[in-house]
């Protein structure tokens, strides 16, 4: 495998464990612009712990996802107390803060970032995004995942159906920033550098399309999205300066014919209605 | 006589300066089909929202199976046996009508069984009976449809066989006959009596006085937030405040 090949793909898992962070909070209809700021909890975490202490991968990148959950439980309580446009700044404003931290912070490398000694090959990032999309799809076939998207639908009605919807919200939440805070940890090993920089808005902004653009109602929509979002660019390489120019029309375009995402519930039942037309089943 | 299943005692709620609800009380037998009615803005849909705890009332005592409800969280209430439908469908359109049925199972589930995948048809999934209870109604052919791409009347079904799902004692219903025409509406009033038939008791709100008349075989009549009449059925049209609430009196 070529080296730029690789890089894609690895990036490709990244992207995709980060787009099921923010998927599974958006599932209980809670949108999260912070995602970047979870995703460098979990590097840093990792970088801390692989360069101080020395642990094992396999544990460095478990504990990223620990504290990056632990962080997200944490906040969850007064941030998810917002609703809407200010859930989605107070989201916003945690990233802020982490990354006013990270550049403040002598320990954590400050602006110059930091330099990682442990190492992960390709194939680590992909098994483990492989691992994430399968516990994506699981989770949403689930009651839990049930009451998740009760909860996304209407609130008031998911809580008079016995579900506990502040549970799920947080669960969720907590959920969401410790697979962010795995993927950052992955980004860290992989790239063997972390600076604040890198963890800023436009990666936030990314992934939040990422899971809005791919759709939001099934568990296929972070996976096409953070697919569509890394694949592409890279195929209009071919148009030099324009590519960026294209893609952005390219975006415009998918959200004026498929407002509800790429991937929706009817998208999917058309496609199982004419793969099985007579054995329909649900 | 049967005992009361619901004891609703002096009921008073109001929304800033305005009383919505003024000392309500009656009762609700247990097995009985009882109706709730009175003309717009009589506070029937606020006296719902406090038997299901979406609204505290501000004074007054609900018993359901002889406790009292006041503290318990609505979500707490499907437990005990106390189900709803709404006045407008608030079934979820983004999930399939066999998914929306199986929410309604949610409050008798395990902690272990919210963790089994519910495109499994089994016992423990609770997707085979949420089936057979489509397929009793006869809606079992759109199982598999989103909710949203279906007619209003089948629509209306869903819901209440949701709120049934929750296996209740008492079901509340909302307008279940709103927006019907006269064929949805006989066949929702075949549909409620076979539910009642099962054993539950029924409290509906409806303004469709002969789908009442027909369904029904107690009324409480509201007007302005009050009681003004609680009785059997057919006392209804001798009684001069309802005659007076609903067609007025000459001047």
């Amino acid at each position: 495998m070529s080296g730029y090949l690789s890089g894609v793909l690895a990036i490709l898992g990244i992207n995709i464990i980060f787009a099921y962070s923010i998927y599974i909070t958006a599932a209980t209809g809670q949108l999260n612009l912070g995602g970047a700021g979870f995703q460098a909890i979990g590097a840093y975490t990792c970088a801390i712990l692989s360069n101080e202490l020395g642990l094992p991968i396999a544990l460095t990148l478990a504990l990223s996802a620990v504290f990056g959950g632990i962080i997200s439980l944490l906040i969850s309580f007064p941030i998810l107390r917002t609703k809407g446009v200010y859930m989605v700044l107070a989201t916003f404003a945690i990233a802020e803060i982490v990354a006013g931290i990270i550049l403040n912070s002598d320990y954590l490398g400050g602006p110059t970032g930091i330099v990682v000694n442990a190492y992960i090959e390709t194939e680590v990032v992909l098994i483990t995004a492989i691992v994430i999309v399968l516990l994506g799809f699981y989770l949403m076939s689930t009651r839990v995942g049930l009451a998740m998207r009760a909860v996304h639908d209407d609130e008031a009605v998911a809580d008079l159906m016995g579900i506990h919807k502040r549970a799920i919200q947080v669960s969720a939440f907590t959920l969401g920033g410790a697979i962010a805070g795995l993927s950052g940890g992955l980004y860290a090993l992989y790239f063997g550098f972390i600076e604040a920089q890198y963890f800023n808005a436009n990666i936030s902004i990314f992934v939040l399309l990422y899971v809005l653009i791919g759709g939001t109602q099934t568990a296929w929509g972070p996976l096409v999205g953070a697919s569509f979002f890394t694949l592409i660019p890279e195929v209009l390489r071919i148009g030099d300066d324009w590519r960026f120019f294209i893609f952005g029309i390219i975006i415009v375009v998918m959200m004026i014919i498929r407002p509800e995402g790429i991937v929706t519930r009817d998208a999917l039942e058309r496609i199982w209605s004419q793969l099985f037309p007579r054995g329909k089943n649900v | 006589m049967s005992e009361p299943i619901l004891r609703l005692s002096n009921i008073s709620k109001s929304f800033g300066g305005v009383k919505v609800l003024e000392n309500v009380s009656f009762n609700v037998k247990k097995g009985n089909r009882h109706a709730l009615i009175g003309p717009n803005g009589a506070g029937k849909t606020t006296l719902f929202n406090a038997i299901s705890g979406v609204h505290e009332p501000d004074c007054g005592q609900i018993f359901f199976k002889g406790k009292d409800l006041k503290g318990i969280a609505s979500r707490k209430r499907i437990r005990r046996g106390l189900s709803r439908s709404f006045q407008n469908i608030r079934l979820m359109p983004h999930l399939s009508v066999i998914e929306n049925v199986m929410l309604g199972q949610h409050s008798r589930c395990k902690l272990l069984d919210m963790f089994k995948p519910i495109n499994i048809s089994s016992k423990a999934t609770g997707k085979t009976e949420a089936i057979n209870t489509l397929a009793s109604f006869g809606i079992d052919l759109h199982k598999g449809q989103t909710v949203s791409s279906l007619p209003y009347g089948i629509r209306k079904k869903i819901e209440v066989v949701r709120a049934l799902m929750a296996e209740p004692s008492l079901l509340l219903l909302d307008e279940p006959a709103a927006g019907l025409n006269t064929e949805e509406t006989n066949s929702l009033k075949d549909f409620l009596l076979e539910v009642s038939d099962r054993g539950i008791t029924l409290l509906l709100v409806d303004h469709d006085m002969p789908f009442v008349n027909s369904l029904c075989q107690t009324v409480s009549v509201m007007n302005f937030g009050q009681l003004i009449y609680d009785g059997e059925i057919s006392g209804l049209r001798k009684d001069s405040k309802v005659l007076e609430a609903y067609l007025g009196v000459d001047e």
